[in-house]
């Protein structure tokens, strides 16, 4: 048999096929929503448990010391980054919608130019153990793996323990914020670890702009010089005309 | 028009330079982030087409994403990795499809709510065709679909489903009967 035998598809069934491939399937509330909530199971069943302390002691560093022991430099970028980072829910809360628009795939959906290759760094990397039972928020995931694989236990839990249902999922805000806590309190480490664990959850964040310039300060205060020369040339392609660029960006040099 | 041109592989990013190394505490989620922005539509589209209502549609996205994070070290790289989500998408759909019943799944409306305001005539056929879908047993929903939607030939169609390939052939066949058939019944509707 081939696909000559099969009965050809009715006019009407082809042009409904090709209208539905032209219409989407999900809106952009739905889709951030989703992803919003899958952080939150696979975040925090993954290890991935944030130092919030450090995050929201930015507050603290920022509005009591008013940026107290920064340099020049930083202090500026502290001014910079706070306005972004802590200066209220309305300024994410539009990013993200604009993210979240630009999350949703064009209702075709069928360019592959218009879909690039997905970047996967970590996989080249030794596969981390395996995760511990994660919260499901719904029974049918953990019965559909269970049938996706070989046999598993039986009484395999189902419910998340509370504790893991209530950790707040890793966002950007708390991200940026904790780098600059951390940078504040000249953690430059730290605030390195941060701004790339925002990299890899938010490559596109709505706080990029931010992360870039704590980023390539991180790498000049570690010493690593060539690459901070290499991500500043980057930014500066990528954002010619940056907020954050121009008159700011001269006291990195101080 | 088909989605499978639009299938892209994960890309493995050779290090040539040192770098740090990954955060550690962060596990696989960079990856499953990653395939997440890539593919949800992808996701949200496959699960609708196999019947899971929209009620249950974020519901079911989460449930494929997280079995992906448990499951993502098994991911043969080499295929296309929305032949890999499709089959876990059709185990999840499977089992929220058990849970909401089928008279459920006829009744409701199959616009999401929140696209439902932009209805026209895309919209309309989109859920036409939906509706249509969820009208056929599991086995030809999924042949059709793989075959006829996305693209596949049917040896793929086979290997993806795990059945021989003129099973494949028998279901396309009897699927697109079946959906001709109700599509005749929708214009007979409207024509009383």
């Amino acid at each position: 048999m081939s696909d000559r035998d099969l009965p050809p598809m009715s006019s009407e069934l082809r042009s409904l096929i090709e209208a539905e491939a032209g219409a989407p399937a999900s809106g952009p509330e739905d889709v951030a929503a989703t992803r919003a909530r899958l952080l939150r199971s696979i975040g925090v069943a993954g290890g991935a448990r944030l130092d919030h302390t450090s995050a929201s002691n930015a507050t603290d560093t920022l509005a009591g010391a008013g940026g107290a022991g920064l340099g020049g430099a930083f202090k500026t970028l502290a001014v910079v980054t706070a306005v972004a980072a802590l200066g209220g829910g309305a300024y994410l809360l539009a990013r993200d919608d604009a993210r979240a628009a630009r999350d949703v795939a064009p209702a075709s959906a069928s360019s592959k130019a218009e879909q690039p290759p997905i970047r996967s760094e970590a996989l080249t990397e030794p596969t981390p153990p395996p995760a511990p039972d994660v919260p499901i928020s719904t029974v049918t995931a953990v019965e559909a793996e269970r049938t996706a694989s070989t046999p598993q236990p039986r009484h395999r839990p189902v419910a998340p323990p509370p504790e893991a249902n209530e950790a707040a999922p890793p966002d950007e805000e708390s991200l940026i914020a904790g780098a600059l806590a951390a940078a504040s309190a000249g953690d430059f480490a730290t605030a390195l670890d941060l701004v790339e664990k925002h990299g890899a959850l938010f490559p596109d964040g709505a706080m990029q702009q931010e992360r870039e310039i704590l980023w390539i300060l991180a790498l000049r205060q570690l010493g690593r010089q060539q690459e901070a020369a290499e991500r500043e040339a980057a930014f500066r392609r990528r954002h010619p005309a940056s907020v954050h660029q121009l008159d700011r960006w001269e006291t990195f040099d101080d | 028009m088909t989605d499978r041109a639009a299938s892209p592989q994960l890309e493995i990013v050779s290090h040539t330079a040192p770098r740090r190394a990954a955060n550690p505490d962060l596990g696989d989620v960079p990856e499953v982030c990653a395939i997440y922005d890539h593919e949800s539509e992808y996701v949200f589209r496959t699960l609708a087409r196999l019947g899971v209502t929209p009620r249950d549609l974020s519901d079911a996205v989460h449930d494929v994403f997280v079995v992906v994070h448990r499951r993502i070290a098994e991911y043969d790289t080499t295929r296309p990795v929305r032949a890999w989500l499709f089959g876990i998408a059709r185990r999840v759909a499977a089992a929220h499809r058990r849970k909401a019943g089928r008279e459920t799944v006829m009744a409701e409306p199959m616009s999401p709510a929140s696209v439902q305001p932009r209805v026209d005539a895309q919209l309309q056929a989109r859920d036409l065709l939906w509706r249509a879908l969820s009208s056929l047993d599991d086995d030809k929903r999924e042949a059709f679909v793989l075959h006829d939607l996305e693209g596949y030939t049917a040896p793929e169609v086979a290997e993806i489903l795990e059945v021989p390939v003129n099973t494949v052939y028998s279901r396309v066949r009897v699927a697109r009967q079946r959906l001709s058939e109700f599509m005749e019944a929708v214009r007979s509707e409207r024509h009383e």
